[in-house]
């Protein structure tokens, strides 16, 4: 479904160049929860946000559907990103817009009549579990609350895949928890496919069916995560799957102190 | 006190009319400015960096204009378009000139708080930039744009004044007739009673309605 061939992608920080992506390659599926996950600086968040062309590669294809989204114009970019939508670490909330207003956003912007909208909106609402907060403002929800209204704003248009930037890291562990099993939900009753990076394993643990490793701007394993976690070979993924048993956390501790 | 009252209210309406139609006219010229300048940043939805620079010296090189010396350079301009020089309808082409660069800067900074994040969110629903200015970026810096109007306002209602000085029509106009040149102290001091009351009543409106629309 999603197929990523060479892509590379590189930034000028003080006028020197640094390669964020370094000729990725990687292919995912429909109906796969893909994560990545890697540390910070690895460049999961320069690839994921690639695929919705929200950083525009320096090299290599896209396709996804069959086409290569690199070579979209404005208008098909336009279109294309109304079928792939993207939650936030922060949430992206219009602030000074309610529940309602929000959720309603994507599909005013896509041109829907006012009662289709009504209707869509009160139907997204009771996925997520907020019908009684349609009035309310972003600023009197809670963190779990905002990412809900996030993926029922995402969801919108009827989305076919829904690109996850750390969107449980500013959330606390039962919160993350009743978001990643929201998230699971829709992938299995609806078909949606996610792609998500983290820092936190317990989320790819939770949802995840498949798993890359990144580490500087390369992905350095990839596989079914039941595989990957049996016999891990990379640096960052021992690390990872350390950490999480609480035995190396002082080592992670120092290291991002650094 | 009647003698006075008879003095100040016909001049007090031209005031009004110069502060309403300059601050109309500087927000049609200003706002489109600003708003283009936040598109055309380099960091903006439209990085035309270039562009970005010629325009934001124009808006400078205007600013920096002392306003009096600008009211005497606009006088054909006045000429051309309401046909006189003297009066409160000239008085509002100068003053709109002089406010249209203000306003730029105040909706740019305003705009440029809109967090980036938001603007992001958009972007990937599929938005166009139209779209994004609109519904995105004026919305969610509604109250910034609010304060940032009614301190053109104020602005606007102090240049009013100095228009009065080469005879703009007004309070100011009043305030120099009487009040300077007939040693009227009575009205001068009954003008700036009017100039301040207007200011407050302004500034507070203007902190209401920010405040009220402010969901942030």
């Amino acid at each position: 479904m999603i197929q990523i061939k060479n892509l590379k992608k590189s930034y000028l920080i003080n006028g020197k160049k640094t390669d964020a992506l370094k000729g990725i390659n990687l292919r995912i599926e429909k109906g796969q929860v893909f994560g990545i996950i890697g540390k910070s600086g690895a460049g999961k968040s320069t690839l994921l946000r690639c695929l919705n062309l929200l950083e525009t590669p320096d090299d290599g294809e896209i396709i996804v559907e069959g086409r290569d989204i690199t070579k979209f114009n404005k208008r098909e970019l336009r279109d294309y990103r109304k079928n792939v939508s993207m939650i936030f670490q922060h949430f992206n909330l219009l602030s000074n817009s309610n529940v309602y207003k929000n959720v309603a956003f994507p599909l005013e912007i896509a041109g829907h009549k006012k009662d289709y909208i009504e209707k869509r909106v009160r139907e997204l609402l009771k996925i997520v579990g907020l019908e009684d907060k349609e009035n309310e403002y972003p600023s009197n929800l809670s963190g779990g609350q905002k990412q809900r209204v996030a993926i029922a704003r995402a969801l919108a248009n009827n989305p076919k895949i829904l690109l996850c930037d750390e969107a449980t890291s500013a959330l606390d562990p039962l919160t993350t928890k009743q978001i990643l099993d929201l998230l699971l939900e829709l992938n299995k009753t609806l078909g949606l496919t996610i792609v998500l990076i983290t820092h936190e394993m317990d989320v790819v643990e939770r949802i995840c069916s498949n798993v890359a490793v990144m580490e500087k701007g390369e992905i350095v394993e990839e596989g079914i995560k039941e595989e990957v976690f049996k016999s891990p070979k990379s640096k960052t993924l021992k690390q990872f799957l350390q950490s999480e048993k609480g035995g190396v956390i002082y080592l992670d501790f120092k290291e991002r102190a650094i | 006190m009647n003698e006075i009252l008879k003095l100040v209210f016909p001049s007090f309406l031209d005031t009004l009319y110069m502060v309403f139609f300059s601050t109309l006219f500087s927000i049609i010229l200003g706002a489109p400015l600003g708003i283009f300048l936040v598109l055309t940043d380099k960091e903006g939805l439209l990085k035309m960096p270039n562009l970005n620079s010629i325009i934001g010296s124009l808006i400078n090189i205007t600013r920096s204009i002392p306003f009096i010396i600008l009211i005497i350079i606009l006088f054909p301009l006045s000429r051309v378009i309401v046909g006189t020089t003297i009066g409160k309808e000239a008085a509002v082409v100068p003053l709109s000139i002089a406010a249209a660069p203000f306003v730029a800067r105040v909706v740019e900074s305003a705009l440029k708080e809109v967090n980036k994040g938001v603007i992001e969110a958009a972007v990937s629903l599929g938005a166009s930039t139209p779209q994004i200015v609109l519904k995105v970026l004026i919305k969610e810096a509604l109250p910034s744009l609010i304060l940032g109007i009614t301190l053109t306002i104020v602005n606007i209602i102090g240049y009013s004044a100095m228009a009065g000085v080469i005879g703009g029509g007004g309070i100011g106009d009043l305030a120099v007739r009487y009040g300077y040149q007939r040693f009227r102290t009575d009205v001068l001091i009954v003008t700036v009673i009017i100039l301040i009351l207007l200011v407050e009543i302004t500034q507070r409106t203007g902190n209401y309605f920010a405040k009220k629309i402010d969901r942030r």
